[in-house]
Order: C-alpha cells, then structure tokens, then sequence
C-alpha cells in the first residue's frame, strides 16, 4: 500500500519536472520580453491558471547577485599578477611624474603607470612583463629611444585575459524535445564567419538591432547567425525585406530544425 | 462643516446670479438651460491635493465672487496661470492678476451648464473650488454625478465597440453606484473622490463617445443596492478566470473577512479571456527586487549599496495564497534581512525597471536556469479580483448577455434601484 503510494508521487513528481521545464524553455523562447511568444500565449491560455499554479510553481526561489565588485572585476580586460615593470623615475613632485609619463607615452613603446608610492612619492613605470628576460629586451627598447636611467623592478602587472568566447546557446534535452515535440522555424541567415567572437559580438547587435532573437550555430569550422523565429515563412519574409532595406543584401531564409 | 456651509451660500449666490441675468437677458433663456438639475446630487471631485501650479482657462462665463467685488471670466481672458506663493494664491496672466490672502475658500461658477473650464488643459463642466489653509491645498470640482460620470466611464473600459454596450451600461451602473456611496459616507467634509487610481479615474469631457453618452441616459438614476442601502462595490480590469470572493460580516457571522473564490466563467468559458492581461509573463532580477525594497521599506542608501557591490542572495518565498490563488502573502530575505509584504505592497515589491507594478497578485514565480539572479513571474489578470471583472462584462457583452445578466453574475446579492428619473 505504501509502496504504490509512493511509486504515484515520484511518478508525478517527475511529470512535474518535464513540464516546469516545458515552460520554462518556451519561457525562455519567447526572448523578446515581456512580450510571450505564441505558443507560450497560447499554452498559457488554455490551462485554468488555478491547474497551472499547481503544476509550476517554485514556492521559494533564492537568487544571487555577485555584486559590482565582482562584475567590475569580471569586466577589466586583465588579471592582475606577478612580474616585472621598467621603473623609470621616483620623484615627490606629482607633476614632474606625470610630465615624465606623458613624454614616454608619446613614445607608443607600452603602458606607462604613475603609481603613488606612498606620500609624496611618484613612481614611473612602464610596461607589464611576466618574465625578466622580456622586460631586459624592452631596458634596451627604452634606451635606444633615450631613456637611460630606467631600472627593471618586481611588480604587480598586468596580464591580458583569453579572449572570452561565449557558448552556444544550449539546445534542449532530449527529454524537453520529446515533450514539446519537434518543431521546425523559420530564420534568416545573415551571416557566416571561421571567428566565434566576431559572431557572438553580432549576435548581439544584430538582435538589438531589428529586436529578434538571434542564434550562433556553429556547422563545421562555420559560425552562423540566424536572425528571428518564425512559424511560417510568411514572417520570415518580412524580416527579410527589412533587411534588405537596411541594406544587408546577403541573407537569406533558411528552415531550422529544434 | 464651514465649507459645507460656504458651499451652500455660494450655490445661492450663484442661483440668485443667474436668475438675475435671465431677467436681464432673456434671449438666452430658449437656448440655454439653467445649471441645478432636479432630484440628481452633486458631487466633489478632488483633482488635485496639493496645489504649487497650475493654469486655468474658460470657455463660456464663469464668475468669481470675492469680497470686493464679482469678477467674470471667459475665453477672451486667455490663460490663467494659478499658484500658490507662500502666503498667497496667484492667479494671473498679462490680462489679469489676483493675489489671494490664505486661507481662502473660492468658487468659480458656470453662468450655464455647458460652459468649461480648463484645469492643466483637461476640460470640466460644473464648479471649480479652490481650497487653501495651512493644512490644504486643494483643487476641487463640483457637478451633478450624471456629468461625473462621463468623465469616469471612458476610462474604465474602452468605448468604442458598439459590441461592449451592455458591458458599458453595466460598467456605468457600477461607476454611479460606487459615487453614491462616496455621497452618503463622505470620508471628509470638503469632498467625495479622488480624480485619480485612488478612486476612478476622472479626465472631464476629456473623452466622448456616442456610446458612453447612451448608457448614462438609459441607466439614468440606476445604482446597485444591498437591501436598498448604498453599497461600496469593486470592480477591475481582469480577474484571469479566478474572482475574489469577500463575504460580509453580516453574512459570515462575525467573521468578518471570509475570502472564497468563483470562477469567471460562463458557457464553459473564461469570461475575461480576451483581455490582454488575461495572462502575462515578466522577468525581473534580484536587483531590481532590491531597489523596490529600497523604496518600499526606506531602506538606508549606504547598505542597500553595499549589497549591490559586494554581492548578495535574495530569497523570495510565496507564504501563503488565498483560495483563488492569489498570493497572501511573499516574504523575502537579502542576506539576513527578512521583509514580509502582503496585499497591495506584494505588487509594488515586484515592479518593473521603470517602476510600473506587477499587473496582480495572481501569479507564480519561476528560477531562471540559466542566470542566478534572473527570475520569471507567470501571472493571470489585472487588477484585484473583486467585484466585476471589466474584461469579464465585455466577454459576456460579446456572447449577448444583457447588464441585468453582468451585474447579476458579478454582484449576485446586489439589485438594482433607481435613485431619481
Ligand atoms: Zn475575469
């Protein structure tokens, strides 16, 4: 008696499952908000709101945001770690330092820091360099260019992060396939490119642009943008036609498969 | 009181006046018809609570008596800007200029019905008031609640689709009904409404329609009543399928607030389910939560900005529903912080980036699986739930139900009397 009891509830505890994921990814379709997308209206409004409440709630989120700090760090186009600096000038004038480092920085040779290193005392650096030899090979660079009195100093530098590439937008599971059904749309292709980056950079822009969601997918060495979500090829063509007048000649209609 | 008192000299005055003028012009007397109608109260509507400025224009005669003399205004005099300088009210542009001692009491009076003023250049018929001490400001205007509700019905449900009319004349039955009972329990002495949410919304003669102007005349003097006593009724946009029901305290024996549920539903059919916000789907994140709690609960700037940038988690936990589903109440924890919100307050914490509030209380909320600090709010309906479902009306109106039908479903112990011809 138990036993049956309990094989119901895991039962429909998975249902549960597959459905609040149902929704979620057609939630999650819909990338124009607050806009829903068709199918969501229309999931939405066929259901008494009284069943859909039961069936997806989340009684208790916890959300989490990191802060600015750590976004702000996120957001530096660097890491900060051990090395070596060219240390060219240590004086208690805070403009004579900055006289100083905008004469080298005219030179266009590498970064150049004014560092307060206590009060009243300007340092001057130049160049971030995780190694010594680089930063013996840039001493010389410096003197050919009549700097003299530099020194090779530890510090603190600078490291340029790895370009970031973004992952692909994730396709559903197999499971959330099979419930929702596989699905055509239509799109437009506007664009191919070997480089991910520049791809997930227009994504952006593009999707802003003329307000459609828009996909990276990658066939191959090929990064693809496809542009919109349609039902009919209809629509597409609408969009198309804005493109077209937007002066992006080179797109196209394509059908895709979810 | 006093200004109950002062109102009532000045309708004399003004009664006197145009008797006056009829007598000097009777030309005017075929064309024009007296302002008083017979039998139909007069309401007040506050416009405005705290006047600073304003401007004022009139279309047709209106005359201000003060206590040196009368003065007439109409088109020609251009517009009026009206202030309020310290001590003083000000009214004046390069034709005119008034500068009134506080406290003041005045009256701006239509010579005939259908003259107009302008206040911030939304047209009224009827009285202006201006009322001003230290502890008020404030803008009112006074007409027959027939004109009241002209300005009301428009914006409340659209009125453009000959299709809605039994809603519209349910709707306007509703709308007299909710003014009569401000007329009878007055909540202060200088006026019955507010212009705005806070009541029904009121523009004027802002808005007309052929329609509007149908359903006040053939419901004329029709309110809803409870054992032939005035009644507060409620009503809104769209319950999404599911009203709150409230019983009574006389009904529940001492229970005083018994909150059921009923579907709006008819024909096997969700009565509302062509209204716009039958359901909706918002996102928000945990900062934008935060920044509503910020506002709500005047929350110390300098801490609010300390969890903004060194991090922080947000729990939001539905509490309790009511039967019908909507959420009693949510409560949510920044960091250690605890916050209980219930009723109104549960819409304001979830506002939009721009400040707008979450359409209703009927909703569930959703984690987003992807972003941490992202979440989606699914909800049905717009508005509270209570009382007539505006949407619901305009359904049953599509499918041929007549008002008797719509009021009858919505305020099935209510019926309807007429309160004058
Ligand atoms: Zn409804």
């Amino acid at each position: 008696m138990r036993r049956e009891t309990e094989t119901t509830s895991i039962h429909s505890g998975q249902t549960m499952v597959r459905w609040a994921s149902v929704i979620l990814l057609l939630v999650l379709s819909s990338s124009v908000f607050p806009q829903m997308s068709p199918r969501l209206k229309q999931f939405l409004e066929s259901r008494n709101f009284l069943e859909l409440i039961e069936a997806y709630k989340q009684e208790k989120i916890v959300l989490w945001n990191e802060g600015n700090k750590v976004r702000q760090e996120k957001a530096r186009p660097y890491v900060v770690a051990d090395g070596y600096r060219c240390q060219v000038l240590a004086t208690s004038s805070r403009e004579k330092a900055v006289a100083e480092a905008r004469k080298i920085e005219s030179l266009k040779l590498d970064s150049v820091y004014v560092i307060e290193a206590s009060p009243n005392l300007y340092k001057v650096y130049v160049g971030n360099f995780q190694t010594r030899r680089d930063a013996e090979i840039f001493l010389d660079r410096l003197r050919n260019a009549g700097i003299t009195d530099a020194w090779i100093t530890p510090a603190k530098i600078h490291v340029p992060k790895a370009p970031v590439v973004k992952a692909p937008i994730p396709t559903p599971s197999a499971e959330e396939e099979e419930a929702v059904g596989k699905t055509f749309f239509y799109a437009i292709q506007v664009f191919a490119t070997l480089d991910s980056t520049k791809a997930f950079t227009l994504r952006d822009t593009f999707s802003k642009k003329f307000n459609q969601p828009c996909e990276v997918i990658q066939q191959g060495k090929v990064w693809k943008l496809l542009l919109g979500k349609f039902q009919d090829r209809a629509s597409a063509g609408e969009l198309l036609t804005r493109l077209q007048n937007e002066k992006i000649t080179d797109a196209w209609i394509t059908q895709v498969a979810r | 009181m006093r200004l109950h008192r002062f109102f009532r000299m000045k309708i004399c005055v003004g009664f006197a006046l145009v008797l006056m003028l009829w007598q000097c012009a009777p030309q005017l007397r075929h064309t024009a018809p007296a302002v008083e109608e017979v039998h139909q109260p007069e309401i007040r509507i506050c416009l405005d609570d705290s006047l600073r400025e304003a401007t004022l224009r009139f279309d047709g005669n209106f005359l201000l008596e003060l206590e040196e003399a009368r003065y007439w205004f109409d088109e020609t005099i251009g517009e009026l800007n009206v202030s309020v300088r310290g001590e003083y009210l000000v009214i004046k542009n390069d034709k005119r200029f008034f500068e009134l001692t506080t406290p003041l009491q005045v009256v701006f009076q239509p010579q005939y019905e259908y003259n107009t003023f302008y206040w911030n250049d939304i047209p009224y018929s009827g009285k202006l008031l201006l009322y001003l001490d230290k502890s008020h400001r404030l803008v009112i205007n006074q007409l027959p609640v027939e004109k009241y509700l002209e300005g009301v019905v428009p914006f409340e449900m659209p009125t453009q689709n000959p299709e809605y009319r039994e809603a519209i004349f349910a709707q306007t039955i509703a709308a007299r009904t909710y003014a009569w009972y401000a007329i009878e329990h007055p909540e202060n002495e200088f006026y019955h409404l507010f212009a705005d949410e806070r009541d029904q919304v009121y523009r004027g003669k802002l808005r007309s329609s052929p329609l509007i102007e149908t359903a006040i005349k053939k419901t004329r003097g029709k309110v809803l009543a409870l054992n032939d006593h005035s009644v507060r009724v409620q009503f809104h946009s769209t319950c999404g399928g599911i009203l709150e029901v409230r019983s009574d305290s006389e009904s529940t024996n001492g229970n005083p607030n018994t909150i059921t549920m009923a579907y709006d539903l008819m024909d096997n059919e969700f009565n509302c389910k062509i209204s716009p916000k039958y359901r909706w789907v918002e996102v928000r994140t945990a900062e934008t939560v935060l920044q509503n709690l910020k506002h709500e609960f005047q929350l110390d700037s300098s801490l609010v900005q300390k969890w903004l940038d060194e991090g922080f988690h947000l729990t939001i936990e539905v509490v309790s529903r009511k039967p019908g589903g909507r959420v009693n109440q949510l409560r949510l924890v920044v960091n250690e912080r605890e916050f209980l919100v219930d009723g109104y307050r549960i819409r304001a914490v979830l506002r939009d980036d721009v400040g707008e509030m979450l359409p209703s209380e009927l909703f569930f909320i959703n984690q987003s699986p992807t972003n941490p600090g992202k979440f989606y709010i699914v909800g049905a309906g717009y508005g509270h739930g209570r009382g007539m479902c505006q949407w619901g009306a305009i359904g049953m109106s599509l499918r041929g139900y007549n008002y008797h039908r719509i009021l009858n479903f919505y305020y099935p112990e209510l019926s309807i009397k007429t309160l004058y011809q």
